[in-house]
């Protein structure tokens, strides 16, 4: 940040003083009021539902009853197969039921329940807001790499029973942590960051279409934009996996080595895609967002081009 | 003590006001301290001197929002320590990162003149936060005024950190179209 831009911001942070003094009352307790009506909005929506359910619970009971004693009333000429059936069949229709009461119950209208009930804060945001992704495991990754000849040759299913599983101990060493690291951490062992002193959102913001603005980017292996409407995340974890290895994970992981550009899924019904390629340097790239199929393409081919350390 | 009878003790000149100020406000100001500055040292001697300050001030003032006044001197000397330990050498934490963010509405300017007397820009400031939201206002002044962490401010609302993020993000470029609209020059 530049001189001229930091004072700007001290100037700033200085003028908030006189902020009013009922907003900085407002803020605190807007966030002990919202802890408090949380509670009692969901001790209210037990309230208000809990006895429809129940009822509903009940004609279900009494209903699978009243269906698995005329099975067996009808088959008890017939074998104990078909009574079970017939039982089973009744419990499995009162659980159909149940589940259908409670699609119906949350299939409601979001003003018909109580604000303060919903977890994770629906009406918080006006516009859809993707959630953080759930990233790869790097431990969980190794579990599942097998030998390239293995996978191609017999497809992937039968990748997950081929018994010749690269022994992986010989390929990473070392305990990988996901975890996102302070910035300016660095660590020893494997799955660490790349060099944060080199990789800077800078630099990885020319392969991202415009558009974009970098909103957070932590220890310089993970990265966040947003356009105003999507976020995009990226995050880069140098591994001693290598680009002979195929897996099968979820999301799915692919190598440079593969015809990646072909295997890319479409995006799922929120419009992301989430996806990670391994790099012949061992760097894992993860991405998820909401870019066009050839964007995507273009930006993972662009972090090839870079020179990870 | 309520804060009536707190400040009944400083109309005193009663020492005692210290110690009742010390114990119903002393973590709420050290928060405040801490977030800025980081080091506990430093910000143990910002609340030290928020008591000698407010013993100064107090009489002839008497602050109808007693918990915010104190805020506020704590929250301006942790600032001025601040900017003394940016001269000797770059200091970390949550301050830093607040103000790389702060930075980005401050409006491009060839000038870097003081074009903009302070007390317009804090009238401006407070303008522009009564257009917000009431959540947007709510986590805008938890991220610069207390400098709490995005992680802090989730919790705190039951937010999504995801959601803080956004909601910061766009206000920051709400603040710096409204800068620029009012022609501000930092």
């Amino acid at each position: 940040m530049n001189t001229e831009k930091e004072s700007g911001a001290i100037r700033l942070m200085e003028a908030l003083n006189a902020a009013s003094e009922e907003l900085l009352e407002r803020s605190e307790k807007a966030g002990r009021a919202e802890s408090g009506e949380k509670k009692a909005g969901i001790r209210l929506f037990v309230q208000k539902y809990a006895k429809a359910c129940a009822a509903c619970l009940c004609l279900a009971v009494l209903g699978a009853a009243y269906f698995g004693i005329s099975q067996m009333r009808m088959g008890s000429a017939g074998d104990a197969n078909t009574k079970n059936a017939g039982i089973e069949e009744g419990y499995n229709g009162a659980a159909q039921m149940g589940e259908m009461v409670q699609e119906e119950i949350g299939d409601q209208e979001p003003e018909q329940i109580p604000d303060q009930a919903q977890d994770g804060g629906w009406w918080e945001s006006a516009e859809p807001v993707f959630a953080e992704p759930e990233w790869l495991d790097i431990e969980s990754l190794k579990k599942v790499a097998t030998a390239a000849g293995n996978a191609e040759a017999n497809g992937p299913e039968e990748v997950r029973q081929e018994k010749e599983t690269v022994p992986v101990e010989g390929l990473v060493q070392g305990n990988m942590s996901t975890e996102i690291p302070e910035a300016g951490e660095t660590d020893t062992t494997e799955g660490r960051p790349a060099a944060n002193d080199v990789l800077t959102g800078e630099e990885l913001a020319a392969a991202v279409p415009a558009g974009y603005d970098l909103i957070s980017a932590e220890g310089s292996l993970y990265y966040e934009w947003f356009d105003g409407e999507h976020s995009l995340w990226l995050k880069l974890t140098e591994t001693e996996l290598t680009t002979d290895l195929r897996f099968d994970a979820e999301p799915p992981v692919y190598t440079v080595q593969q015809e990646w550009k072909e295997l890319i899924p479409s995006a799922d019904g929120s419009g992301y895609l989430q996806f990670a390629l391994l790099y012949e340097n061992g760097m894992l790239a993860e991405y998820c967002g909401a870019l066009e199929r050839d964007e995507v393409i273009l930006l993972m081919e662009s972090l090839a081009e870079i020179d990870f350390p | 003590m309520k804060d009536a009878e707190i400040l009944d003790l400083y109309w005193a000149r009663d020492e005692r006001a210290i110690a009742e100020t010390q114990s119903a406000y002393g973590s709420y100001c050290y928060s405040i301290a801490w977030h800025i500055l980081y080091t506990k040292e430093d910000a143990d001697e910002c609340v030290n001197d928020t008591w000698f300050k407010a013993w100064k001030a107090i009489p002839p003032g008497r602050p109808s929002r007693f918990a915010l006044f104190l805020g506020t001197i704590t929250r301006n000397l942790s600032l001025d320590r601040w900017k003394e330990r940016r001269t000797m050498k770059r200091g970390g934490g949550e301050m830093t990162v607040a103000l790389d963010e702060l930075a980005e509405c401050v409006p491009d300017a060839r000038s870097i003149e003081d074009a903009v007397v302070t007390a317009e820009l804090e009238r401006l400031i407070d303008s522009f936060l009564h257009t917000l939201p009431e959540k947007d206002c709510n986590v805008f002044l938890r991220r610069y005024w207390y400098v709490e962490e995005y992680g802090e401010i989730a919790k705190r609302y039951g937010m999504n950190l995801n959601t803080v993020k956004t909601s910061l993000f766009r206000t920051r470029n709400k603040l710096r179209e409204y800068l620029e609209k009012e022609g501000i020059v930092l």
